[in-house]
């Protein structure tokens, strides 16, 4: 045969060759027809582990109890017990390496998911308690007053029950404190609101800082903005004691004239 | 050639041209490995809509654990809320795939605004959440031309997202809209029911989260198993049966207004 068809046949052959190769190369060993046939499994074996060993983010729900006892047993016969903790608290990752803490979500949107009273008697959430969330305390946290781990008790009858745990954890040291606020409006504030996360006082921080803000008593007197403005609230309230004649708890040498 | 030979011969060419070669593949030393291994799982998923209360928690939990970009509007798992009016007429939202919860009566109808509806008028209303059917037939896998998705031998269909090309075909032939384009990678993205950790002994993130049981996983070959007694006990229906892709997630109370 001549030259003119030679030529060209060897250009194909050259272009089969080059494909050959680079299929070769590029195409993994474990690509091809596995179980399923050609139309269903023809695929690259290795991304199956691929996937099994993809990160996980939400741990085992079980395992939280295993160090956060106290929690998991008073929410066992609790509406809420259903709820797994991650759904509030976050997912645990590789806690509690990392993160070393989680973050709750605290937000009025998070309890509304269920809680937002919805119309529907034909569906579960017509059975569930709830409220409308426009006027029901709108701009409030639905834990400023509800625990969500006993979520039948307000917070007030919790405290009186002497559920407050976090106040009981302060009452050994700071039993006066804790005494004056029992029975008084604010007693179903948690002291770490005020005075900061206790971490590991007395150790470590030697002191805790109090928060006397404005900003923090208007968390919830949110009508109060220009009350005396710009004076602290503990200028003339003590927040132990707020629901009593608020001046006589005060010496009279700090005493202000309104 | 005698006649003899010639019957014997004709009968060996005709045997053999009779038996598919597929029925020789089987024999193949890791194909029958791969089936018999393989014969222990087949997941299914069960979904009870009359237990579904729109908190969307399955859908946070499953964007999360699966990182899908949270604010984005694309999700593997969502809930719809249908709202059946008493002129007969059907209204549906799923703002965000209910991520967020459906906590207002109003429905979210995108650019056309909302929708309020009396409850004086509502019929009936319930909640359905959808992920991937992991079809028995998934035409999304049909259609790819790299093979780049595929269905594992326990009916699992992955995306192998270095393979990938992106031409989303797949997303075209999915008559469930479960498939869209992973925001980050570009690639087809889909529902594993958490492979990772199904692989870890746990349930899918999804699962973990629906605080009132609504969706549960199982496996179909064990017939103790209490998804799979559910399905061959109860009255449950599966999205769209007439397109045959013989779909493996399982609504009890699914309303045939769903599709």
């Amino acid at each position: 045969m001549s030259a003119h068809v030679w030529r060209p046949l060897l250009a194909v052959l050259a272009v089969v060759v080059v494909l050959v190769v680079v299929r070769q190369v590029y195409v993994p060993d474990d690509f091809g027809v596995h179980a399923g046939g050609y139309t269903y499994g023809w695929y690259r074996a290795g991304n199956v582990i691929d996937w099994k060993w993809m990160p996980l983010h939400y741990q085992d729900d079980e395992t939280c109890g295993d160090c956060h006892r106290r929690q998991a047993t008073e929410i066992r016969d609790q509406p809420h017990a259903s709820i797994q903790c991650q759904n509030c608290h976050g997912p645990a990752r590789d806690h509690p390496d990392k993160p070393a803490k989680l973050t709750v979500d605290t937000t009025r949107a998070l309890c509304l998911r269920c809680h937002a009273k919805l119309p529907y008697p034909s569906s579960g959430r017509g059975g569930l308690r709830g409220v409308d969330a426009v006027t029901h305390h709108a701009g409030r946290q639905c834990v400023d007053c509800h625990q969500p781990h006993h979520p039948l008790l307000t917070a007030r009858q919790r405290a009186q029950t002497k559920q407050g745990v976090l106040n009981e954890t302060c009452r050994p040291c700071h039993l006066k404190q804790v005494e004056d606020v029992a029975g008084m409006p604010h007693e179903i504030i948690s002291c770490e609101r005020c005075h900061g996360a206790r971490q590991d006082h007395p150790s470590d921080p030697a002191k805790l800082t109090i928060d006397t803000t404005r900003q923090l008593c208007l968390t919830c007197h949110a009508t109060k903005t220009q009350h005396n403005a710009p004076r602290t609230c503990v200028t003339c309230h003590d927040p132990h004691r707020s629901s009593l004649e608020f001046l006589q708890f005060l010496p009279a040498s700090e005493g202000v004239a309104l | 050639m005698t006649r003899r030979d010639f019957l014997k011969k004709s009968a060996l060419v005709l045997g053999g041209v009779l038996v598919p070669t597929a029925a020789l593949e089987i024999l193949k030393p890791e194909r029958l490995q791969a089936l018999l291994a393989d014969d222990a799982v087949r997941y299914g998923f069960l979904v009870d809509t009359y237990k579904c209360v729109g908190c969307g928690f399955c859908v946070k939990a499953c964007k999360l654990e699966n990182e899908i970009p949270y604010d984005a509007n694309a999700s593997r798992t969502w809930v719809e809320r249908y709202v059946l009016t008493k002129d007969g007429a059907f209204h549906g939202d799923s703002p965000l795939g209910g991520r967020d919860g459906y906590t207002t009566p109003d429905l979210d109808l995108n650019e056309s605004g909302s929708l309020t509806i009396d409850p004086e008028d509502i019929d009936k209303a319930f909640f359905v959440p959808k992920l991937c059917n992991q079809c028995a037939n998934p035409p999304c896998v049909q259609v790819c031309p790299v093979g780049a998705t595929y269905q594992v031998p326990d009916g699992v269909v992955l995306v192998d997202r270095t393979w990938c090309i992106g031409c989303g075909y797949c997303i075209m032939a999915c008559p469930y809209g479960a498939r869209f384009f992973h925001p980050e990678y570009h690639t087809a993205e889909k529902c594993t029911f958490c492979y990772h950790r199904l692989s870890s002994g746990l349930s899918p993130a999804c699962v973990q989260a629906c605080p009132f049981g609504a969706r549960q996983l199982g496996n179909l070959k064990d017939p103790d198993d209490p998804v799979t007694k559910a399905i061959s006990t109860e009255h449950v229906a599966v999205l769209k049966s007439e397109f045959g892709t013989k779909p493996q997630v399982y609504y009890v109370g699914l309303d045939w207004e769903v599709r």
